[in-house]
């Protein structure tokens, strides 16, 4: 855990949550929301950034509330300008591009499932560039101990 | 004095540009056309009849002098040849490559009413890639003064900006946002049809004249264009981002994994160099079996990467006949050598998925030509119960792009209802200072008519700093409407504004 004292000084209250309970509450972020909204029911709009399926999460544990809440997405983009759609999002019927018409959304309208499957598009690439790296970086940490 | 050519003493045939072979160059990047060597250009030149009324001039975007540098290519003189075409266009090797000139010089060429248009655009290129080989553009003298220009994005539009006010003696920094100069010469047009030699070359170029180069620098992210002006110091702005908002139709399945647009694939194989993948981070969609939608230029060069990446099969979707093609006669041909296949005529429905995400086909329907529409095209009409699948993994989109949203987000400048940045006849926009060409103002459009708007755009900019034009001539008259070489127009713009 480390910058918990900064969340401290800006935040009236701030909701730890750890899979295994070794810090703050034992649950996940969503587990969290509702705790808050249990214990503030005048919340105006809950912000959620982190991996697709806590925003997701977040996303369904406000929507019986009506809660608005923002989420902050990152599709594959190549260049983050809008000249790829690389990035685009399924917003209820409409299309959008992340880099130029967001990164930030209405969690109850973003398609979750779909953006998921977007985001495994090259997963057999990664893995491959992945292994690469550690090859390489492999070789070099052999290089430099090498007589 | 040699005897007046006519129609009847010119070399009949246009001489032929050597090319790779259509088997072997869909296995490489190298450059398909291998351009004029000097006997050639030379055979060539003696193909224009240097008409007293050339159409050619009125049929360039930029008006240059074409029978003049033809007839220095005749006399031997390429150096000669290209100062001549340097007075109208910075960039002959690039626009003797990718310019329309079946649309324009050519289409309009007197020797192709009866016989090939003299080729222009391979002559333009001689001339070019010979000042690259050679040097020939060597930095003229330049009076330096303490304006600064930021010029937004380097795409053929900047770069001319940036020449013109760099001679003019300005202190010019182009912003780019990726990490190479070139815009759209780099990311969208493939090495095959514009090597990224040449584009370096007219980089350099551009360097000697002391433009600087910032990349990796995203205007409207990193500093707004209000804060250019006001607080970055520069005297004057051109905007120049261009058109590349891509385009997708909006047909059911559009959203699937296996789906994307040619500026996607072309960025990610051109400047992200994803064909050397795994040698390089950047992924790449391969397709076994591609269809491209929509028949220009792009589409072409999407096309024709998919085949250099080892597509078994590549289908050209497009909605109207061989006759609307936007594209330049000359892609489409290789296109068609290389082994595309082209679907006339049909247009697409729906992209079919399969249970990964992935894409297993395209549903496609045939039209027909019915009345013309607005834009004077036939508008292609569907044919009832002509529905079919193309049996495909990958789908392109090539059917257009927008304006580029990021400068209108985060600026005050006007923007027309389309998107695009409205300026006036001088290319001024709705903010003191700032300019904009190219793309960006008109919408998809040529690299010739970048570069001019580039032009025009500097001209005004240099009014504006009440910079007299070097290059305009001035016939000494009336004292009283002249002064210190400026027009009485010119003087009121002036504006004395102190670095």
């Amino acid at each position: 855990m480390f910058w918990e004292d900064r969340f401290r000084a800006v935040c009236d209250e701030v909701i730890l949550c750890t899979d295994d309970g070794s810090a703050g509450m034992k649950g996940f972020v969503s587990d969290g929301v509702e705790r808050a909204i249990a214990a503030h029911p005048d919340i105006d709009e809950v912000v959620a950034i982190g991996p697709l399926i806590m925003m997701k999460a977040c996303a369904e544990a406000t929507r019986p509330h009506r809660i608005h809440t923002t989420v902050s997405l990152n599709p594959i983009m190549v260049d983050g300008t809008g000249m790829c759609g690389g990035c685009r999002v399924k917003l209820g019927d409409t299309v959008k591009f992340a880099c130029v018409d967001g990164p930030d959304f209405d969690g109850h309208l973003v398609d979750f499932e779909d953006l998921m499957v977007r985001l495994r598009r090259y997963a057999n690439e990664e893995k491959v560039a992945t292994e690469r790296w550690s090859e390489t970086c492999r070789m070099r940490t052999l290089a430099a101990t090498a007589p | 004095m040699a005897k007046k050519r006519t129609i009847r003493t010119i070399p009949q045939q246009r001489t032929p540009a050597r090319e790779q072979d259509p088997q072997i160059r869909r296995t490489n990047f190298e450059e398909v056309a291998l351009g004029y060597d000097d006997a050639e250009a030379l055979l060539e030149s003696q193909r224009c009849l240097l008409c007293p009324e050339p159409g050619c001039i009125a049929g360039c975007p930029v008006g240059i002098d074409i029978p003049g540098f033809i007839a220095r290519i005749g006399e031997g003189d390429v150096r000669g040849a290209y100062d001549v075409l340097a007075r109208a266009n910075l960039l002959p090797a690039v626009c003797g490559r990718v310019c329309p000139q079946e649309n324009q010089c050519e289409g309009v060429c007197l020797v192709g009413e009866s016989l090939e248009p003299v080729a222009i655009g391979r002559l333009e290129r001689f001339v070019g890639d010979r000042a690259i080989a050679e040097g020939f553009a060597r930095r003229p003298y330049i009076e330096p003064n303490r304006f600064r220009i930021g010029i937004v994005g380097s795409g053929p539009a900047g770069m001319a900006c940036a020449a013109d006010m760099a001679r003019a003696g300005c202190a010019v920094t182009v912003f780019e946002a990726f990490h190479l100069p070139g815009g759209v010469l780099r990311y969208g047009i493939p090495d095959f049809r514009l090597p990224n030699r040449v584009i370096d070359a007219e980089i350099a170029a551009l360097q000697r004249l002391g433009v600087v180069f910032e990349c990796n620098t995203l205007v409207g992210r990193l500093f707004t264009i209000e804060q250019m002006i006001d607080e970055l110091g520069f005297h004057a702005v051109f905007v120049g981002t261009g058109a590349g908002y891509p385009t997708m139709l909006g047909i059911p399945g559009d959203q699937l994994n296996g789906v994307l647009s040619a500026n996607e694939l072309l960025t990610r194989c051109n400047l992200m160099r994803a064909r050397d993948f795994p040698n390089v981070d950047t992924p790449l969609p391969l397709g076994r079996r591609v269809a491209v939608v929509g028949a220009g230029n792009t589409a072409m060069d999407a096309m024709r990467v998919c085949l250099r990446l080892g597509a078994e099969q590549v289908t050209c979707v497009y909605r109207r006949s061989p006759a609307e093609c936007p594209a330049r006669a000359e892609e489409v041909h290789h296109a068609e050598q290389e082994g595309v296949e082209f679907h006339w005529l049909t247009a697409p429905v729906a992209v079919l998925g399969d249970f990964g995400g992935g894409v297993r086909g395209l549903r496609c329907q045939r039209m027909m030509l019915g009345e013309p529409d607005s834009s004077g095209r036939a508008r292609p009409v569907p044919v009832p119960d002509s529905e079919h699948e193309l049996d495909v993994d990958l789908v392109v989109f090539a059917i257009g792009t927008n304006a580029n949203p990021i400068i209108g987000q985060t600026s005050g400048l006007a923007l027309n209802k389309r998107g695009y940045i409205a300026v006036d006849d001088d290319l001024a926009t709705s903010i003191a200072g700032v300019y904009a060409g190219g793309d960006i103002v008109t919408g998809a459009a040529t690299v010739i008519e970048a570069m001019g708007a580039g032009r025009h755009a500097a001209r005004s900019m240099k009014a504006y700093l009440g910079l007299s034009d070097p290059s305009a001539l001035r016939v000494p008259g009336d004292p009283s409407a002249s002064l210190f070489g400026l027009t009485p127009d010119q003087r009121n713009f002036v504006r004395l504004r102190v670095a």
